[in-house]
């Protein structure tokens, strides 16, 4: 970490400290100056990308001296810490990004971290050097070679033959690489959730609680664990992740008996049909086995359609998707930024789910820094969320899942899924 | 190619039961005779059985999943069970009956799009060397830009942008067939035009279209079931390639192409599941070469003399 | 050279068409926008690059530019990489070619001599083997083929890579090629071993080399002097507009093998719906096809007198 401590002094001011005698890639000085450059930056007009950041109301940083700053926002960001770790607020050489256009300098990252980029053959490989300058532990190794191998079983086959040494693997593979002689099987937890979405303009029915209900008793997400996540997860309540998850709360089981009572109830004796669109490959496998589970209840799933990102990116923001099954995260693993997911406000929130009250409390949870008060208002949000049945059912949390040869120990893959900290590897001597 | 229109016609309206009977005996002791074709002949009546009756005869609904039995190696092998003849997927559905089911789907898209596919090429055809002039330059520009693509290219950019579907699939692939249709009936045409039956028959005042009946589209048929027979194999292939890069059939229905398409990310978990798919594509594809080769022995034979 | 003229003239129509189904792909399908600030852009966000990127102003002026940079060989930037499309594209070949030539080097060096073996034992089990072998390889999917492969000799046997373009040594190199050249060249290979063995056939027939053997020239010098050097010619012409195919051919197989070339990298574009690189594919498909195509011409023109005339 740049920032040896991070404090709020008033509702919209936080005080960082930064790290001593760091240097950048090229040699350029880590400091406070460094930091206001590269949190102003997405905030200047010309910027192009709509990059998450500025989703932060942030107004301008203060240099304090070479080592402090003060960030100021708008309004008051409690989560101010989390939003600044994830993917995207990196620390950037101002004297090289403000040389270079963004598309030059995205081709030619300056940082601080322990790998330099060296080399970069497009959908081929990526090769980074060890940072003699690193101020953290060094690894043991010079070079780290990232290498693009874009189907998944000649992936694996590379891994049982020693071709790479760190690769993911799909749950139906896992076993063989748990098998295999020389490689191991490690399982990390992360922070996407596997999840069944509502749209609920779709279908008249999904304005009824019960319906959404129904859906929840019918599905055996358990036994989707077992299956697709070799059951190395727990069933989720709410897309809410440990450890803001409200522990009173438990998750809907598997009773198709009261799914069929509960549509009856609602007035769908027969159910009704609709479509299901995956939107993440990985996801495919437990929303076919999911779509099984549906029908069976009555809830006629006619097709499972596999959309690539480019078919269902305008779909999703014009909120006209089906149902949808999709893998997805919030990198900060704060209570708002999860359930920023179903907020009517976000431009790609695709269930058109409303519910007042929640609007209500979201708006108080994000000005809210008094963490006792802000416990109370997210598990309250959990409480509507869970009630309602939706409009997000059948979650767990998607381990991640990687094989790695046996010359390669302390590899551990990071929850969020945008960032790897390869620093820690050491190879076994 | 060297009957007359007039023969011709004779031998369609002529047609009283017998020489009908005839002729169904004379195509059968031919296929009889040719070794090929009667393999051929075999293995698309099984699978055409398959289509038709398969899913009333199944052992096991086809999306029947069984989360207990996922990856159950097939019957023959270690751990295999004669429940499951040749072996369940990742879901636990059985192979084999999904292998059966999947023949449907596949030939009902490769049949709709050669129908489909031939009757735009061969009216552009016929308008195209009937009324030449201007409409013929344009329709053989167009029939140029067609070529001017690989027509799995065509498929994938098209399949790209309008989305996995049946009914898209069946149309692009016509898209890609109608060129091949509209240039031979081209051909055929002019050649006919060019006989003196056609004036003849202008001369004696017959319509348009009672010359395009009785005179051109009889002599155009040997051609086109040929070709049919031969884009039928090739349809098969674009089926199973399209939906094997996910841009064919939605990746629920089963189909061959589907199957292979969800075996290649198991191969090292099941690799039985990769082998019989390709082994019934390759099987139903050889076939319709095949006939397509007798086919055209045939009616060549039959038309010299 | 009127005809010449002629064919010219069609290519040039084919070019103009493609050039124009490439603009009405780049203005209808998708949002350039989204797909290159994502989905929790603001409205304002938005605004401001569709300015940028010049997507505000009237349609016949976008239509006049993107031409106008078609002739430039400028199709504009990749969605996927912000970079210029051509220069993605032609990078791209070079490793395609490196598949391709060989490929259709082991189609022909196969097809040739098992062609005219077959024929000359016609019926015999060795032409019934070479019959077979050409049925099946024209019969087999080749992402099927190419899946068989790397399950038997990668997986099973562990002889050769899986995938992907490798090695250090001209070895190593050639190892990974071993099978995606195989699986390329199968379907062309099955092909043209049965042109080949139909025109043996055909010409073994015909007068002129009944002739010769009636003279007492010995069979083998029947064959080579005058079969097979007349059944050369078709076969050349058909084996140079193989390119079709083996566009085709390599869109399948680099994906199967994640080789990185042309044809992956336009599958990988269809895919992810990167349109300036599917658009400027299309019209450079186009552009090889016309050339290719307009230098068959011009061989037939000069082969044949009688077209010269006409």
């Amino acid at each position: 970490m740049l920032a040896t401590s991070w404090e709020p002094i008033d509702d919209l001011t936080w005080e960082l400290t930064l790290r001593e005698g760091v240097t950048f890639h090229n040699g350029a000085p880590f400091n406070a100056e460094a930091v206001k450059f590269s949190i102003e930056r997405p905030h200047h007009p010309d910027f192009e990308t709509g990059d998450k950041i500025i989703d932060v109301p942030i107004s301008h940083v203060d240099i304090i001296d070479d080592y402090t700053v003060h960030i100021v926002t708008h309004e008051p960001v409690p989560i101010l810490p989390q939003r600044l770790s994830r993917n995207g607020a990196f620390i950037l050489e101002p004297g090289h990004y403000s040389e270079l256009s963004q598309q030059e300098s995205s081709r030619m990252p300056v940082g601080t971290g322990p790998f330099k980029l060296v080399e970069w053959v497009r959908d081929q490989r990526i090769v980074m050097e060890r940072n003699e300058d690193y101020w953290g532990p060094m690894p043991n190794f010079d070079r780290l070679v990232y290498r693009v191998i874009p189907e998944p079983a000649t992936m694996l086959a590379e891994v049982l033959t020693g071709g790479v040494d760190i690769a993911p693997v799909s749950p139906s593979n896992a076993e063989d690489v748990r098998a295999a002689e020389g490689v191991d099987l490690i399982v990390g937890d992360s922070l996407v959730r596997a999840v069944l979405i509502v749209n609920v303009n779709l279908h008249e029915a999904f304005n009824d609680p019960r319906v959404l209900q129904a859906m929840q008793w019918a599905i055996d997400t358990q036994a989707l664990i077992d299956a697709f996540a070799l059951g190395e997860a727990e069933q989720a309540v709410t897309m809410v992740n440990p450890p803001n998850h409200n522990p009173n709360l438990e998750p809907y089981g598997y009773d198709p008996d009261k799914a069929r009572e509960l549509l009856a109830e609602a007035g769908y004796p027969d159910g009704f049909t609709v479509e299901l669109d995956v939107l993440h490959p990985d996801a495919f496998d437990w929303a076919e086995a999911a779509a099984f589970y549906l029908t069976e209840v009555g809830i006629n799933i006619s097709q499972v359609n596999m959309l690539s990102r480019p078919v269902w990116l305008p779909r999703n923001v014009e909120g006209t998707l089906n149902l949808h099954a999709h893998h997805w995260s919030a990198g900060e693993n704060t209570p708002e930024t999860d359930m920023w997911a179903t907020h009517p406000d976000r431009p790609s929130n695709s269930t058109n789910w409303f519910n007042q009250e929640w609007y209500d409390l979201y708006a108080e949870l994000v000005r809210t820094v008094d963490q006792d008060r802000r416990t109370e208002i997210n598990h309250r949000m959990q409480e509507i969320l869970h009630a309602e049945g939706g409009p997000w059912l059948t979650q767990f949390r998607v381990p991640l899942f990687r094989a790695i040869s046996d010359r390669v120990a302390h590899y551990y893959p990071h929850p969020s899924f945008l960032v790897e900290d390869f620093a820690q590897i050491r190879l076994v001597e | 190619m060297s009957t007359t229109p007039a023969l011709n016609e004779k031998s369609a309206s002529d047609g009283p039961a017998d020489t009908y009977r005839d002729s169904i005996r004379r195509v059968l002791r031919s296929i009889l005779r040719s070794g090929t074709a009667t393999i051929a002949c075999i293995i698309l009546l099984t699978i055409a059985f398959a289509a038709i009756f398969g899913p009333a005869l199944i052992p096991h609904p086809v999306n029947a999943l069984n989360l207990g039995a996922r990856f159950v190696p097939p019957s023959w092998s270690e751990g295999g069970t004669i429940t499951y003849l040749l072996g369940t997927d990742q879901q636990g559905r059985d192979a084999f009956s999904r292998l059966v089911v999947g023949a449907r789907m596949t030939l009902i898209v490769a049949l709709c799009a050669v129908l489909v596919g031939g009757s735009i090429g061969f009216l552009m055809g016929l308008i195209a060397g009937y009324v030449g002039g201007r409409t013929d330059a344009v329709i053989m520009r167009l029939v140029d830009l067609q070529l001017a693509f690989p027509s799995l290219f065509i498929g994938l950019v098209a399949m790209g942008l309008l989305g996995a579907g049946v009914v898209q699939l069946i149309l692009v692939i016509a898209i890609t067939q109608w060129a091949d249709y509209a240039r031979i009936v081209r051909g055929e045409v002019l050649k006919v035009r060019a006989t003196p039956y056609v004036d003849g028959a202008r001369a004696l005042g017959l319509s348009h279209f009672r010359i395009l009946r009785l005179y051109i589209t009889p002599n155009v048929m040997s051609s086109l079931v040929i070709v049919a027979t031969f884009s039928l194999a090739v349809a098969i292939y674009y089926e199973s390639a399209l939906s094997f890069f996910g841009l064919g059939v939605p990746p629920s229905i089963p189909t061959w192409g589907n199957m292979l398409s969800q075996a290649r990310d198991l191969m090292l978990r099941a690799p039985w599941l990769a082998v019989f798919p390709g082994v019934a594509i390759t099987l139903t594809v050889l076939s319709f070469n095949l006939l397509g080769d007798w086919l055209r022995d045939y009616l060549d034979v039959k038309l010299r003399n | 050279m009127s005809y010449i003229a002629q064919r010219l003239y069609h290519g040039f129509i084919v070019l103009f068409a493609a050039a124009s189904i490439s603009f009405v792909l780049m203005f209808i399908i998708g949002d350039p926008v989204l797909m290159r600030i994502g989905d929790d852009a603001t409205q304002e966000t938005i605004d401001r690059v569709r300015q940028q990127m010049g997507l505000d102003r009237p349609l016949i002026v976008q239509y006049g530019q993107f031409m106008w940079g078609v002739v430039q060989g400028d199709f504009g930037l990749s969605y996927r990489h912000q970079e210029p499309v051509l220069g993605l594209l032609i990078s791209r070949l070079g490793n395609s070619i490196i598949l391709a030539v060989p490929a259709l080097l082991l189609a022909i060096c196969v097809s040739i001599p098992v062609g005219v073996i077959s024929a000359m034992h016609r019926n015999r089990p060795i032409d019934f083997i070479a019959r077979t072998f050409a049925l099946v390889g024209q019969a087999a999917p080749n992402f099927w083929v190419g899946i068989m492969l790397i399950l038997l000799f990668a997986i099973h046997l562990r002889w050769l890579p899986a995938s992907g373009m490798g090695g250090e040594t001209l070895g190593e190199k050639l190892k990974y090629m071993i099978m995606p050249v195989f699986t390329l060249s199968l379907l062309t290979m099955a092909y043209l071993t049965r042109m080949m063995r139909g025109a043996v056939l055909e010409l073994m027939g015909q007068d002129f080399v009944r002739t010769a053997r009636a003279k007492g020239l010995s069979p083998r010098r029947v064959m080579y002097r005058h079969v097979v050097r007349n059944a050369m010619l078709p076969y050349v012409t058909i084996s140079g507009l193989q390119l079709g195919s083996l566009i085709s051919g390599s869109m399948v197989v680099e994906s199967v093998f994640s080789w990185p070339g042309f044809g992956r990298f336009l599958l990988d574009s269809i895919r992810l719906m990167d349109i300036p690189v599917v658009a400027g594919a299309l019209t450079l498909v186009a552009v090889m096809y016309v050339v290719l195509a307009f230098i068959v011409d011009v061989i037939y023109t000069l082969l044949d007198p009688r077209l010269r005339r006409s």
